[in-house]
Protein backbone atom coordinates (compact mmCIF):
# COMPACT_ATOMS: atom_id res chain seq x y z
CA UNK A 1 0.00 0.00 0.00
CA UNK A 2 2.84 2.43 0.51
CA UNK A 3 4.03 4.55 -2.46
CA UNK A 4 6.59 6.55 -1.41
CA UNK A 5 8.55 6.71 -4.99
CA UNK A 6 7.88 9.36 -7.26
CA UNK A 7 5.25 8.62 -9.80
CA UNK A 8 4.35 9.48 -12.74
CA UNK A 9 0.58 11.29 -13.59
CA UNK A 10 -1.28 7.97 -14.31
CA UNK A 11 0.37 6.05 -11.00
CA UNK A 12 -0.89 9.07 -8.98
CA UNK A 13 -4.57 8.67 -10.52
CA UNK A 14 -4.28 5.22 -10.40
CA UNK A 15 -3.47 5.04 -6.53
CA UNK A 16 -5.89 7.92 -6.27
CA UNK A 17 -9.16 5.66 -7.74
CA UNK A 18 -8.09 2.57 -6.35
CA UNK A 19 -8.69 3.47 -2.47
CA UNK A 20 -11.44 5.43 -3.36
CA UNK A 21 -13.41 2.86 -4.79
CA UNK A 22 -12.82 0.38 -2.21
CA UNK A 23 -13.87 2.84 0.48
CA UNK A 24 -17.35 3.87 -1.19
CA UNK A 25 -17.59 -0.01 -1.54
CA UNK A 26 -16.34 -0.61 2.32
CA UNK A 27 -19.12 2.49 3.33
CA UNK A 28 -21.75 0.95 1.38
CA UNK A 29 -21.07 -2.28 3.10
CA UNK A 30 -20.78 -0.96 6.52
CA UNK A 31 -23.92 1.05 6.44
CA UNK A 32 -26.21 -1.82 4.93
CA UNK A 33 -24.88 -4.68 7.43
CA UNK A 34 -25.31 -2.08 10.52
CA UNK A 35 -28.98 -1.19 9.58
CA UNK A 36 -29.46 -4.70 9.26
CA UNK A 37 -27.96 -5.23 12.62
CA UNK A 38 -30.67 -3.00 14.34
CA UNK A 39 -33.64 -3.87 12.83
CA UNK A 40 -33.04 -7.71 12.18
CA UNK A 41 -35.59 -9.86 14.10
CA UNK A 42 -33.02 -12.79 13.69
CA UNK A 43 -30.12 -12.99 16.77
CA UNK A 44 -27.98 -14.95 14.68
CA UNK A 45 -28.49 -12.56 11.59
CA UNK A 46 -27.79 -10.19 13.90
CA UNK A 47 -24.08 -11.43 14.90
CA UNK A 48 -23.23 -11.93 11.22
CA UNK A 49 -23.89 -9.00 10.51
CA UNK A 50 -21.58 -7.73 13.03
CA UNK A 51 -18.99 -9.79 11.39
CA UNK A 52 -19.70 -7.90 7.89
CA UNK A 53 -19.79 -4.32 9.64
CA UNK A 54 -16.41 -5.63 11.64
CA UNK A 55 -14.82 -6.82 8.41
CA UNK A 56 -15.44 -3.38 7.21
CA UNK A 57 -14.11 -1.21 10.11
CA UNK A 58 -11.25 -3.87 9.50
CA UNK A 59 -10.62 -2.41 5.49
CA UNK A 60 -10.90 0.94 6.76
CA UNK A 61 -8.12 0.81 9.09
CA UNK A 62 -5.86 -0.84 6.09
CA UNK A 63 -7.06 1.89 3.88
CA UNK A 64 -6.14 4.52 6.66
CA UNK A 65 -2.56 2.65 6.67
CA UNK A 66 -2.83 1.16 9.90
CA UNK A 67 -2.25 -2.96 9.15
CA UNK A 68 -1.71 -3.85 13.06
CA UNK A 69 -5.18 -2.23 13.97
CA UNK A 70 -6.74 -4.38 10.68
CA UNK A 71 -5.49 -7.35 11.57
CA UNK A 72 -5.88 -6.89 15.40
CA UNK A 73 -9.63 -6.12 14.67
CA UNK A 74 -10.01 -9.22 12.56
CA UNK A 75 -8.30 -11.42 14.92
CA UNK A 76 -10.32 -10.43 18.44
CA UNK A 77 -13.13 -9.04 16.58
CA UNK A 78 -14.08 -11.50 14.14
CA UNK A 79 -12.18 -14.35 15.40
CA UNK A 80 -12.93 -14.49 19.25
CA UNK A 81 -15.89 -11.96 19.86
CA UNK A 82 -17.94 -12.89 17.05
CA UNK A 83 -17.55 -16.56 18.00
CA UNK A 84 -18.45 -15.35 21.98
CA UNK A 85 -21.60 -13.52 20.98
CA UNK A 86 -22.94 -16.86 18.93
CA UNK A 87 -22.24 -19.22 21.91
CA UNK A 88 -23.75 -16.20 23.97
CA UNK A 89 -26.76 -16.65 21.63
CA UNK A 90 -26.86 -20.44 21.91
CA UNK A 91 -26.53 -20.59 25.64
CA UNK A 92 -29.14 -18.36 26.12
CA UNK A 93 -31.39 -19.82 23.36
CA UNK A 94 -32.66 -16.55 22.37
CA UNK A 95 -36.07 -17.48 21.00
CA UNK A 96 -35.60 -16.76 16.84
CA UNK A 97 -38.27 -15.23 15.20
CA UNK A 98 -40.28 -13.20 17.96
CA UNK A 99 -41.48 -10.21 18.35
CA UNK A 100 -39.72 -9.63 21.86
CA UNK A 101 -36.42 -8.97 20.33
CA UNK A 102 -37.61 -4.94 20.27
CA UNK A 103 -39.08 -2.45 22.66
CA UNK A 104 -42.28 -1.16 21.92
CA UNK A 105 -43.20 0.99 19.06
CA UNK A 106 -43.05 4.51 20.69
CA UNK A 107 -39.93 3.55 22.70
CA UNK A 108 -38.20 2.59 18.90
CA UNK A 109 -39.54 5.97 17.54
CA UNK A 110 -37.98 7.85 20.58
CA UNK A 111 -34.93 6.11 20.03
CA UNK A 112 -34.87 6.57 15.81
CA UNK A 113 -34.88 10.35 16.75
CA UNK A 114 -32.07 10.65 19.13
CA UNK A 115 -29.81 8.51 17.05
CA UNK A 116 -31.04 11.03 13.96
CA UNK A 117 -30.20 13.84 16.35
CA UNK A 118 -26.81 12.60 17.32
CA UNK A 119 -25.90 11.78 13.73
CA UNK A 120 -27.24 15.03 12.50
CA UNK A 121 -24.55 16.69 15.44
CA UNK A 122 -21.83 14.98 15.20
CA UNK A 123 -21.74 15.18 10.86
CA UNK A 124 -22.59 18.35 10.83
CA UNK A 125 -19.45 19.21 12.96
CA UNK A 126 -17.31 16.97 11.17
CA UNK A 127 -18.60 18.44 8.21
CA UNK A 128 -17.91 21.81 9.22
CA UNK A 129 -15.01 21.51 10.73
CA UNK A 130 -13.16 19.28 8.30
CA UNK A 131 -14.84 20.61 4.92
CA UNK A 132 -13.30 19.03 2.17
CA UNK A 133 -9.87 18.00 4.12
CA UNK A 134 -8.23 15.26 2.01
CA UNK A 135 -6.58 12.96 4.75
CA UNK A 136 -3.57 12.26 2.77
CA UNK A 137 -2.15 15.67 1.88
CA UNK A 138 -1.44 15.95 5.91
CA UNK A 139 -1.10 12.70 6.58
CA UNK A 140 2.57 11.37 8.03
CA UNK A 141 3.45 14.95 8.49
CA UNK A 142 2.82 15.91 5.13
CA UNK A 143 5.44 13.57 3.75
CA UNK A 144 2.83 11.85 1.26
CA UNK A 145 1.92 13.73 -1.45
CA UNK A 146 -1.71 14.63 -2.36
CA UNK A 147 -3.84 11.14 -3.78
CA UNK A 148 -1.36 8.78 -2.39
CA UNK A 149 -1.72 6.46 0.07
CA UNK A 150 -0.81 7.15 3.97
CA UNK A 151 2.44 4.94 4.54
CA UNK A 152 1.77 1.87 6.62
CA UNK A 153 2.27 2.62 10.18
CA UNK A 154 4.74 -0.85 11.09
CA UNK A 155 4.05 -2.71 14.22
CA UNK A 156 7.63 -1.41 15.41
CA UNK A 157 6.52 1.90 15.32
CA UNK A 158 3.40 0.97 17.56
CA UNK A 159 5.41 -1.61 19.29
CA UNK A 160 7.54 1.03 20.27
CA UNK A 161 5.11 3.31 21.40
CA UNK A 162 2.94 1.14 23.32
CA UNK A 163 6.14 0.21 25.50
CA UNK A 164 7.45 3.44 25.52
CA UNK A 165 4.57 6.43 25.99
CA UNK A 166 1.77 4.00 27.25
CA UNK A 167 3.73 1.16 29.17
CA UNK A 168 1.47 2.10 32.73
CA UNK A 169 -1.97 2.19 30.59
CA UNK A 170 -0.80 -1.24 28.85
CA UNK A 171 -0.13 -3.04 31.85
CA UNK A 172 -3.49 -1.41 33.36
CA UNK A 173 -5.33 -2.54 30.42
CA UNK A 174 -3.46 -6.25 30.72
CA UNK A 175 -5.08 -6.08 34.62
CA UNK A 176 -8.43 -4.99 33.30
CA UNK A 177 -8.51 -8.30 31.05
CA UNK A 178 -7.18 -10.59 33.64
CA UNK A 179 -10.10 -9.22 36.11
CA UNK A 180 -12.49 -9.81 33.67
CA UNK A 181 -11.70 -13.13 33.01
CA UNK A 182 -11.79 -14.10 36.71
CA UNK A 183 -15.22 -12.37 36.63
CA UNK A 184 -16.51 -14.32 33.69
CA UNK A 185 -15.88 -17.40 35.04
CA UNK A 186 -17.01 -16.06 38.92
CA UNK A 187 -20.34 -15.30 37.09
CA UNK A 188 -20.89 -17.84 34.41
CA UNK A 189 -20.05 -20.93 36.42
CA UNK A 190 -23.05 -23.18 38.08
CA UNK A 191 -21.64 -22.95 41.98
CA UNK A 192 -25.19 -24.38 43.39
CA UNK A 193 -23.93 -28.08 43.41
CA UNK A 194 -27.66 -29.44 45.56
CA UNK A 195 -29.36 -27.78 42.54
CA UNK A 196 -27.09 -30.17 39.63
CA UNK A 197 -27.37 -32.75 42.46
CA UNK A 198 -30.96 -32.79 42.58
CA UNK A 199 -31.50 -32.55 38.53
CA UNK A 200 -29.10 -35.56 38.38
CA UNK A 201 -31.45 -37.30 41.10
CA UNK A 202 -34.47 -36.25 38.88
CA UNK A 203 -33.50 -37.53 35.98
CA UNK A 204 -32.02 -40.77 37.47
CA UNK A 205 -35.93 -41.05 38.99
CA UNK A 206 -37.64 -40.66 35.90
CA UNK A 207 -34.78 -43.17 34.27
CA UNK A 208 -35.99 -45.69 36.72
CA UNK A 209 -39.32 -45.08 36.43
CA UNK A 210 -39.37 -45.84 32.60
CA UNK A 211 -37.57 -48.30 33.45
CA UNK A 212 -40.23 -49.61 35.90
CA UNK A 213 -42.71 -48.89 33.46
CA UNK A 214 -41.62 -50.88 30.91
CA UNK A 215 -41.29 -53.87 32.51
CA UNK A 216 -44.61 -54.15 34.11
CA UNK B 1 -9.58 10.24 -0.55
CA UNK B 2 -11.58 12.71 2.10
CA UNK B 3 -11.32 12.93 5.86
CA UNK B 4 -14.61 13.52 6.31
CA UNK B 5 -15.96 10.21 4.41
CA UNK B 6 -14.31 8.22 7.66
CA UNK B 7 -15.85 10.72 10.12
CA UNK B 8 -19.08 10.35 9.00
CA UNK B 9 -19.15 6.86 8.57
CA UNK B 10 -17.87 6.77 12.30
CA UNK B 11 -20.64 9.03 13.00
CA UNK B 12 -23.43 7.27 11.38
CA UNK B 13 -22.25 3.41 13.29
CA UNK B 14 -22.24 5.21 16.77
CA UNK B 15 -25.64 6.63 15.72
CA UNK B 16 -27.15 3.48 14.58
CA UNK B 17 -25.77 1.49 17.62
CA UNK B 18 -27.18 4.32 19.72
CA UNK B 19 -30.99 3.01 18.27
CA UNK B 20 -29.57 -0.11 18.82
CA UNK B 21 -29.17 -0.25 22.55
CA UNK B 22 -32.55 1.92 23.05
CA UNK B 23 -34.93 0.60 20.53
CA UNK B 24 -34.19 -3.52 21.26
CA UNK B 25 -34.54 -5.52 24.63
CA UNK B 26 -32.87 -8.53 24.15
CA UNK B 27 -29.62 -7.86 25.94
CA UNK B 28 -27.51 -9.75 23.46
CA UNK B 29 -28.64 -7.67 21.11
CA UNK B 30 -27.51 -4.51 23.57
CA UNK B 31 -24.18 -5.99 23.69
CA UNK B 32 -23.85 -6.34 19.87
CA UNK B 33 -24.96 -2.57 19.31
CA UNK B 34 -22.61 -1.50 21.25
CA UNK B 35 -19.94 -3.10 19.97
CA UNK B 36 -21.57 -0.92 17.18
CA UNK B 37 -20.58 2.06 18.83
CA UNK B 38 -16.95 1.05 20.03
CA UNK B 39 -16.14 0.34 16.15
CA UNK B 40 -17.45 3.93 15.15
CA UNK B 41 -15.13 5.44 17.63
CA UNK B 42 -12.23 3.61 16.46
CA UNK B 43 -12.73 4.73 13.13
CA UNK B 44 -12.49 8.20 14.21
CA UNK B 45 -9.84 7.51 16.70
CA UNK B 46 -7.89 5.90 13.71
CA UNK B 47 -9.08 8.62 10.66
CA UNK B 48 -8.34 11.77 13.62
CA UNK B 49 -4.34 9.99 14.48
CA UNK B 50 -3.56 9.52 10.13
CA UNK B 51 -5.14 13.25 9.65
CA UNK B 52 -2.56 14.69 12.24
CA UNK B 53 0.29 12.34 11.68
CA UNK B 54 1.08 10.06 14.89
CA UNK B 55 -0.14 6.98 16.08
CA UNK B 56 -1.07 7.87 19.37
CA UNK B 57 -5.32 7.54 17.70
CA UNK B 58 -4.12 3.63 16.94
CA UNK B 59 -2.62 2.81 20.15
CA UNK B 60 -5.89 4.51 21.82
CA UNK B 61 -7.90 2.17 19.15
CA UNK B 62 -6.03 -0.98 20.50
CA UNK B 63 -6.83 -0.23 24.15
CA UNK B 64 -10.65 -0.10 23.06
CA UNK B 65 -10.48 -3.15 21.47
CA UNK B 66 -8.47 -4.93 24.60
CA UNK B 67 -11.30 -3.59 26.57
CA UNK B 68 -14.24 -4.11 24.51
CA UNK B 69 -13.12 -7.73 24.43
CA UNK B 70 -13.23 -7.69 28.25
CA UNK B 71 -16.86 -5.97 28.24
CA UNK B 72 -17.79 -8.81 25.89
CA UNK B 73 -16.75 -11.42 28.37
CA UNK B 74 -17.97 -10.05 31.40
CA UNK B 75 -21.14 -9.31 29.43
CA UNK B 76 -22.08 -12.38 28.32
CA UNK B 77 -21.60 -13.51 31.85
CA UNK B 78 -24.32 -11.78 33.42
CA UNK B 79 -26.18 -12.38 30.70
CA UNK B 80 -26.05 -16.03 31.10
CA UNK B 81 -26.58 -15.17 34.88
CA UNK B 82 -29.45 -13.59 34.37
CA UNK B 83 -31.24 -16.18 31.62
CA UNK B 84 -30.36 -19.23 34.34
CA UNK B 85 -32.24 -17.33 37.09
CA UNK B 86 -35.35 -15.83 34.68
CA UNK B 87 -35.80 -18.12 31.75
CA UNK B 88 -35.07 -14.92 29.69
CA UNK B 89 -32.46 -12.59 28.15
CA UNK B 90 -35.18 -9.70 28.00
CA UNK B 91 -33.97 -6.36 29.67
CA UNK B 92 -37.26 -5.33 30.51
CA UNK B 93 -37.64 -7.88 33.08
CA UNK B 94 -34.82 -7.33 35.02
CA UNK B 95 -35.80 -4.48 37.50
CA UNK B 96 -34.58 -6.24 40.19
CA UNK B 97 -32.95 -2.85 41.68
CA UNK B 98 -35.54 -1.13 40.47
CA UNK B 99 -36.22 1.47 43.34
Amino acid sequence: MSLTAPLTEGAVLATAIGPTVAMVVIGIVAVVAAVHLVVTQNVVHAAVSLMFVLTCVAGTFMLLGAEFLGWTQVLVYIGAIVVLFLFGVMLTRARLGEAELDAPVSQRWAAAGSALLVFGLLSGVFIKVFGNQDILVLSNGGRNAPGVLAEPTTSAELGNDIFGNWVLPFEAVSLVLLAALIGAIVLARRDDPEHVRSRVTRREIEVIDEELGGRS
Amino acid sequence: MKLNFFLVLSAFLFSVGIYGVLARRNAVMLLLSVELMLNGVNIALVAMGVMVGNITGQIFALFVIAVAAAEVGVGLGLILLVYRNKQAVNVDEVDLMKG
